[in-house]
């Protein structure tokens, strides 16, 4: 199917004795904005990584875009359209904030100035303009989020892998980050997948579901299904958009 | 027959109207360019930092005339040892790269020049267009080696340490370099000869402070293009490099062979000024740490940390010389036990490095933490 952008099959990886992630089949159609829902140790990072490439699976395929992923390094997966953020997040801490931006911006656009246009872009939209000279190792707060999601979205990305960014920020933050990567999810068509360790922060902003429990994959539904499986609990009370 | 003399000569005539137009907006263009440049060159700084920029340059620049030959000839190891750290810097300080034996590229450099001179009969100016890439392709090598393996930053540090030590060795056994006792150029007429770079103190001064400043700007426009961008994302955090299409062995290979490229000149000049070559000096790991510690006392990853470093590194050997001379007692190995101390107190009261913290502490650039480049949005000088 040329639809389908990202597909896993039968993926396992284990470290050591522990199986991190043991055969997960997942199918993720072109446009999709799906959530990773999981504890921590769930192996939601560990998915991550074995999809950008920075660890290699010890079973199963990766195809995104029908290309077979194996043995592609993470610059490498990035330049085939796959960005992602980490969680906790990995500045480039002596680089200022429109620098690190720009860092990522210079793979598709090599002209240093149309490069620095696409990132004056991002920062506005990220609302992170006034910090453009700051150091990115001093920032503090949602900030640390926003350039996160800044410079992969600079990498100009087909996939992007949140880990965790709505996590840790307020519901009016949460709001305005969404409304963002909404817009990049209608625009571009940019399909976007959100590992959250609660299923309520994505609930608004999810088209479907994905639980993961000890590495396997539990359950798989719209967030309408989940949510009436679930019964009137914390989630209910997210408002959609 | 005519239509087609009218259009080949609207043809010819735009054309050549055209070409007048770029010759006329040339100069333009150029200034336009070369206005851009100079505004990154002093981005960052206070106008205090610009003046007091522009003092030491027109300072350095006429020493000669207002110095005497004593101070001349006390600059000339501090600006080559400015240039020399420069190089390393570049590897160490902005890519990230710890490499241990820079002295194996001086080295490099300074038997490719002196062998080919000797040898081929070809000059020092076209031997340096020979010995600059002879080092970046050993530096490239020794890169492509370490950086290959698991843990490729402690391979590096390792394989250029040992590498600089086999070559120390290594030129000790070749008859053609002329083995432990070196090779010695044959001497030439006093005054100073500029195509065949030997000869008077002024004629050295005048190279190396060319020298110095060419690598100072030239790096700092390197550390604003991509590949800069690239140098400096890996440095401060390969796994977030990688994940924006950051290549980090290319990227790494990069930064080794441009700096030691860089790095090869300072062994030519040392090679043809001082006419004598002798493995023990040109390799030694003495070399290579002075190299290293002109850096890091000035300021790792700074530009102007190692000519800070140099002008308090470089005159040690020259008040131990003096000292040794004075009492009448050869002071041997006082040399690295003076560079011991001085890394100890660097690290213990100004682990930045000497010039960030003079530049604050001066007034030279804004205050608050260093930013990176000219952005809209940040408060001006």
């Amino acid at each position: 199917m040329t639809d389908d952008l990202l597909v896993l099959d039968r993926v396992s990886k284990s470290f050591g004795g522990l199986e991190a992630i043991s055969g997960v089949s997942l199918t993720v159609p072109a446009g999709a904005i799906v959530a990773l829902v999981g504890a921590a140790g769930a192996g939601k990072t560990t998915l991550f990584d074995l999809i950008t490439g920075h660890c290699r699976p010890d079973a199963g395929t990766i195809r995104f875009l029908g290309r077979n992923l194996a043995g592609l390094r993470t610059d490498q997966t990035c330049a085939a359209g796959i960005a992602r953020t980490f969680h906790p997040v990995q500045p480039f801490r002596g680089l200022g904030v429109a620098d690190t931006v720009m860092v990522a911006a210079l793979l598709r656009a090599p002209d240093p100035t149309e490069a620095r246009r696409r990132v004056l872009d991002l920062l506005d939209l990220l609302e992170l303009t006034p910090l453009a000279g700051r150091p990115a190792g001093g920032l503090v707060g949602s900030a640390r989020q926003r350039l996160e999601l800044a410079r992969a979205l600079a990498t100009r990305p087909r996939l992007l892998l949140l880990d965790e960014i709505l996590g840790a920020l307020a519901p009016t933050e949460i709001r305005r980050l969404c409304a963002v990567l909404h817009a990049f999810n209608h625009r571009p068509g940019l399909t976007l997948i959100l590992a959250e360790p609660r299923l309520n922060a994505v609930m608004a902003l999810a088209h479907r579901v994905v639980m993961l429990e000890c590495g396997q994959v539990v359950a798989d539904a719209d967030p309408e299904t989940l949510r009436t499986a679930a019964g009137p609990g914390p989630a209910s009370r997210e408002s959609h958009p | 027959m005519r239509p087609v003399l009218r259009t080949t000569a609207t043809a010819v005539s735009s054309g050549l109207a055209g070409m007048l137009r770029l010759i006329e907006t040339l100069p333009e263009r150029l200034a336009q360019a070369l206005m851009e440049m100079l505004a990154d060159l002093i981005a960052g700084t206070t106008w205090r930092g610009r003046l007091l920029g522009l003092t030491v340059l027109l300072g350095l620049a006429t020493l000669p005339e207002w110095a005497g030959g004593g101070v001349v000839a006390l600059m000339i190891p501090v600006l080559w040892l400015a240039y020399a750290a420069q190089a390393w810097n570049l590897v160490s300080g902005f890519a990230g790269l710890l490499s241990l034996g820079p002295a194996l590229f001086v080295g490099l450099g300074a038997y490719c020049g002196a062998g080919l001179a000797l040898h081929a009969g070809i000059g020092p100016w076209l031997g340096l267009w020979l010995a600059m890439p002879a080092a970046a392709l050993a530096g490239t090598a020794l890169g492509a080696l370490a950086l290959r393996t698991d843990w490729p930053e402690v391979a590096f540090a390792l394989l250029t340490l040992i590498a600089a030590e086999a070559c120390r060795l290594g030129a000790g056994h070749l008859e053609i370099l002329g083995g432990t006792a070196g090779l010695v150029l044959p001497p030439v007429a006093p005054g100073g000869l500029l195509p065949e770079l030997r000869g008077h103190p002024v004629l050295a001064y005048y190279l190396l402070f060319g020298m110095t400043l060419t690598a100072l700007v030239a790096i700092r426009l390197l550390l604003r293009s991509g590949l800069g961008y690239r140098w400096l994302a890996v440095r401060e955090n390969p796994t977030a490099a990688a994940a924006v299409g950051v290549n980090l062995f290319r990227t790494r290979l990069s930064a080794m062979a441009v700096s030691a490229a860089l790095t090869a000149p300072a062994g030519a000049f040392l090679a043809f000024f001082s006419g004598a070559l002798v493995p023990d000096q040109l390799f030694s790991a003495t070399s290579s740490m002075a190299m290293v510690l002109g850096a890091v006392t000035g300021g790792l990853g700074t530009l102007f940390g190692p000519l800070v470093g140099a002008l308090v590194l470089a005159p040690v050997d020259a008040v131990l010389a003096w000292l040794s001379q004075r009492s009448g007692h050869p002071l041997p190995g006082l040399t690295p036990f003076c560079y011991g101390l001085l890394l100890v107190l660097v690290v213990l009261f100004r682990p930045g490095g000497l010039w960030p913290w003079l530049a604050h502490r001066f007034g030279l650039v804004p205050p608050g933490p260093p930013a990176g480049n000219r952005w809209p949005g940040e408060p001006g000088p």
